[in-house]
């Protein structure tokens, strides 16, 4: 470096400081935030919500998610055969579950704006407990299984008809 | 089970370790003194180097890495054809575009899939956003191992708003995981064009002048990188420096004008280099490559074509192998990706930048004083994920 | 005011914590607006009792020693350093007839005890037995001493100027036009100061991002707060100092003396965080050739010009 420069950076430096002085009297950046939370944008990639009553049980979702943090849970009764659990700690909440996601118009598993979620104390067993459970599963069933009654009530009058049928027939 | 590894011709050296008992350390015996300069350090992130220092002087350094190695490569052959960007994308967060369209346009092309228009559009706007996020922090990082913190920060607020553009196109700030193979993942609505346009305006009319007033030809951080950690054109070349680490040393190499992917072959932009090869130039390329990437995503927008954006991408691919680099904010990223006719990616290698770099950098180290260690160790612009995936 | 309840109270220990407290405030505050963030917010009204929080959290943590420290001296050498800066706090004038001591010899004291710091801080690297505080110590002695003598030389073209060493009479002797005479002496004393207690961008003995903390790297909990008050306040003794040799210290127009000087004394400490938000560290060697090729040079060349114009003039 030239004798010259070498005397120059003193003020250079001085300069530099006066300019960065500009900065406090700037407006700040900082959105103070924690007391009154925050809305997240449309499809924010957040907690899932799991509408049983339209799963329809084909588990794409869980051969989609990249982590296997789904599980299919049986329900006993024929559709849904199973429904999806999420286990909310090993999920990377990446969305690919509901790209897969077959219902339409509405996508049985989804992504909310929910972002807020605290496990306290964070020990494992609590962890391993926080699961997106679906919702509505219990009438989900009951209305399955009401469903399963009357089609079966339905095969049985038919088979009864039939039956019937089939004896006057021999009977002719 | 060790004659085996003997007779296959490896030879692995044990470091002596000395266990130093008693009063006194030894500290003013011994003449080199082997610094661990690293994995609890306040600059050198999950790595170790060791440092030996002859009183101020730099006689060696050698770089111990490993400490977050995930197998990412491994664990793509778990995956599908479209849920392996979960993993693709977690090499390094700075900038996850780039490897997640470098993925994708590997997997198309072993596929044979043509990916629409706008697709390719929204890819460079993304990538180009990706880029601009990790030179901020790269920007930050660099004047920030000379203690001054100023640069960082005025860098996050910047980098906010290009998170906040993605957040509304893709739901998540980070780990977006926007980009499969067959196109992008969502659709690009006017919101998110809105947030982009407000994210680079904010970039060009209040943080470039601003930083430039202060931190660009700032003399004292002149005296400390000008002339530190050169390296010449044919040095760069014979080391294998990457990204604006070689772009600095004179080298226009740039995967963006050589081998054009996506839409750069539409859009008009300049490779900036320097001819130095120093620290300093290191710095100013990213400087300048800040503002060459605002205007591509000005010219992306402006260009955006009508039409799908995502094609249907077969569950099942064909046999086959495919190699692509794409330019990554750190340099040339590339996929060698074999597919065996499975649901899923047989093998992929990833070619990291920053390996290169961090394996170029005991050569430039070599009569350096202590105080320069960081100064070239953040210039060569590393990502600690992309070293050890 | 007896004297010891001054030493006690008001110029004294009590008051010094408070100053340490807000001092602290105040930096985070100041560097927060130039980053364009809020700083402190929660604790207390603008967090205002941010520091005082930090400093209970550090005050509760648990008492260190490594195994191969020297443990006598690792854990004296903050209280020595501790003593030793808190004792120039007692010759200082805050006001007209607040200080706790006045001698004939007031600038030489204090001149003399801030020339006892390098040996303290290297024992506190060298108990420390690890080798980032042993190089931090290195350092600071290489520093302070390079340093500390254009501190002497612009503190003495004062003295050579008012013909006396009392602080209290040189406040009483100092007018603008002495002001303008002591403009160079003032630039390198600052400048100096900056050295000495190792403030950015000459922070190079602590510099986090290559060694560590430096000597301070193997403290932790109340050792730790009270080797970093004592730098504070180091920090804080000079920078009264130079307020009484060059500003005039406690004199101005209205307002009462103590107000006046806390003003000059604010103004210096906003010029030294701003310096921090926009000066890049420089290395060892760098500082070494500025300290005795360019800053020892021109205090000679000042003083020379002092005692020309104290020649000829007065």
């Amino acid at each position: 470096m030239e004798i010259k420069e070498a005397l120059m950076v003193p003020f250079e430096a001085t300069k530099k400081v006066i300019r960065v002085t500009k900065a406090l009297f700037a407006p700040k950046a900082t959105e103070v935030w924690w007391d009154k939370g925050v809305k997240r944008e449309l499809h924010y990639r957040g907690k899932h919500i799991i509408k049983a009553e339209l799963c329809i049980g084909c588990s794409m979702c869980a051969r989609a998610c990249p982590v296997n943090c789904i599980e299919m849970v049986p329900t006993g009764v024929k559709k849904p055969r199973a429904v999806p659990k999420v286990r909310g700690n090993e999920c990377i909440f990446c969305g690919l579950c509901e790209d897969a996601c077959p219902t339409k118009p509405e996508k049985a598993i989804k992504l909310t704006d929910n972002y807020s979620m605290i496990v306290e104390p964070g020990t494992w067993d609590n962890l391993y407990q926080f699961v997106f459970e679906p919702e509505g599963l219990e009438e989900a069933i009951e209305k399955a299984k009401k469903m399963e009654e009357m089609i079966e009530k339905k095969k049985r009058e038919a088979l009864k008809k039939k039956q019937l049928e089939d004896k006057k027939g021999e009977e002719k | 089970m060790g004659s085996s590894i003997a007779t296959a011709g490896y030879t692995f050296v044990v470091e002596e370790t000395k266990e130093v008992v008693g009063e006194d350390l030894g500290l003013l015996q011994e003449k080199l003194l082997q610094l661990n300069w690293g994995v609890q350090h306040p600059a050198s992130g999950p790595m170790r180097l060791k440092v030996w220092v002859d009183g101020d002087e730099v006689v060696k350094v050698d770089p111990d890495i490993g400490y977050v190695l995930r197998l990412l490569e491994k664990l793509v052959e778990y995956r599908t054809w479209i849920n392996a960007i979960v993993n693709v994308e977690r090499a390094c967060f700075m900038d996850d575009f780039g490897t997640m369209t470098g993925y994708s346009i590997a997997a198309e092309k072993i596929a044979g899939v043509e990916v629409p228009k706008k697709a390719d559009y929204v890819r460079t706007i993304l990538c180009e956003g990706g880029r601009i996020v990790s030179h901020l922090i790269g920007l930050g990082s660099f004047v920030g191992v000379m203690g001054v913190h100023t640069p960082m920060q005025w860098a996050l607020i910047a980098r906010e708003k290009f998170l906040d553009a993605f957040e509304t196109f893709s739901g998540q700030r980070i780990a977006t995981s926007s980009i499969v193979p067959g196109g992008v993942r969502y659709e690009p609505t006017g919101k998110f064009i809105e947030k982009m346009v407000v994210a680079v305006d904010y970039l060009e009319k209040e943080f470039i002048p601003r930083y430039e007033e202060v931190f660009v030809d700032n003399p004292t951080l002149k005296i400390r990188s000008v002339g530190v950690g050169k390296v010449s054109k044919e040095k760069a070349i014979e080391i294998g420096l990457a990204g604006p680490a070689l772009r600095a040393s004179g080298v226009a190499s740039d995967i963006r004008k050589d081998y054009p992917y996506a839409a750069y072959g539409e859009l008009d932009f300049k490779v900036i280099t320097k001819e130095e090869g120093d620290s300093y130039a290191r710095y100013l390329v990213i400087w300048e490559e800040l503002k060459e990437s605002a205007k591509i995503i000005r010219q992306a927008i402006e260009g955006l074509p009508e039409g799908d954006y995502r094609t249907k991408f077969p569950i099942k691919v064909p046999q086959g192998e495919a190699y692509v680099n794409v330019e990554w904010a750190r340099g040339c990223f590339g996929f060698h990706l074999v597919s065996e006719g499975g649901t899923g990616p047989y093998r992929l290698k990833m070619r990291a930048p920053s390996f290169a770099n961090l394996w170029a950098m005991p050569e430039i180290m070599k009569n350096v004083k202590l105080a320069d260690v960081p100064v070239i160790f953040a210039s060569l612009y590393m990502c600690h994920g992309d070293i050890d995936r | 005011m007896e004297a010891w309840l001054k030493a006690l109270f008001f110029p004294g220990f009590l008051f010094l914590l408070v100053v340490f407290l807000m001092i602290f405030y105040f930096e985070r505050k100041i560097l927060a607006d130039v980053h364009l963030r809020t700083g402190p917010y929660y604790v207390g009204k603008w967090g205002i009792l941010q520091t005082t929080a930090d400093v209970f959290k550090l005050l509760q943590k648990e008492f260190i020693i490594q195994r191969r420290a020297n443990k006598l001296l690792f854990s004296l050498i903050p209280f020595v350093a501790f003593l030793l800066v808190v004792a120039l706090i007692a010759f200082i004038p805050f006001s007209e007839n607040l200080w706790v001591v006045s001698t004939s010899f007031d600038l030489l004291i204090i001149l003399a005890l801030v020339t006892g710091m390098p040996p303290v801080f290297f024992y506190a690297g060298w108990a420390s037995k690890s080798k980032y505080s042993f190089i931090g110590g290195l350092r600071v002695v290489n520093q302070m001493i390079s340093g500390e003598i254009p501190l002497w030389l612009s503190a003495l073209s004062v003295a050579v100027f008012f013909g006396t060493l009392n602080n209290l009479e040189i406040v009483k002797e100092s007018s603008f036009l002495s002001f303008l005479v002591l403009l160079p002496a003032f630039l390198i004393f600052i400048t100096s100061t900056l050295i000495v207690t190792d403030r950015p961008p000459f922070d190079i003995p602590e510099a986090e991002q290559e060694v560590v903390y430096g000597f301070l790297t193997e403290f932790g909990g109340f050792n730790y707060a009270i080797l970093v008050l004592s730098k504070l306040v180091e920090l804080f003794a000079l920078y009264c100092v130079a307020v009484i040799l060059f500003l005039g210290g406690f004199k101005g127009p209205v307002l009462p003396g103590i107000v006046w000087f806390f003003i000059k004394i604010a103004f210096l400490y906003l010029f030294t965080f701003v310096v921090r938000a926009s000066t890049p560290r420089i290395r060892m060697d760098q500082l070494l050739r500025f300290c005795w090729k360019v800053l020892t040079p021109l205090a000679l060349l000042n003083l020379a010009f002092v005692i020309l114009i104290k020649m000829f003039l007065f």
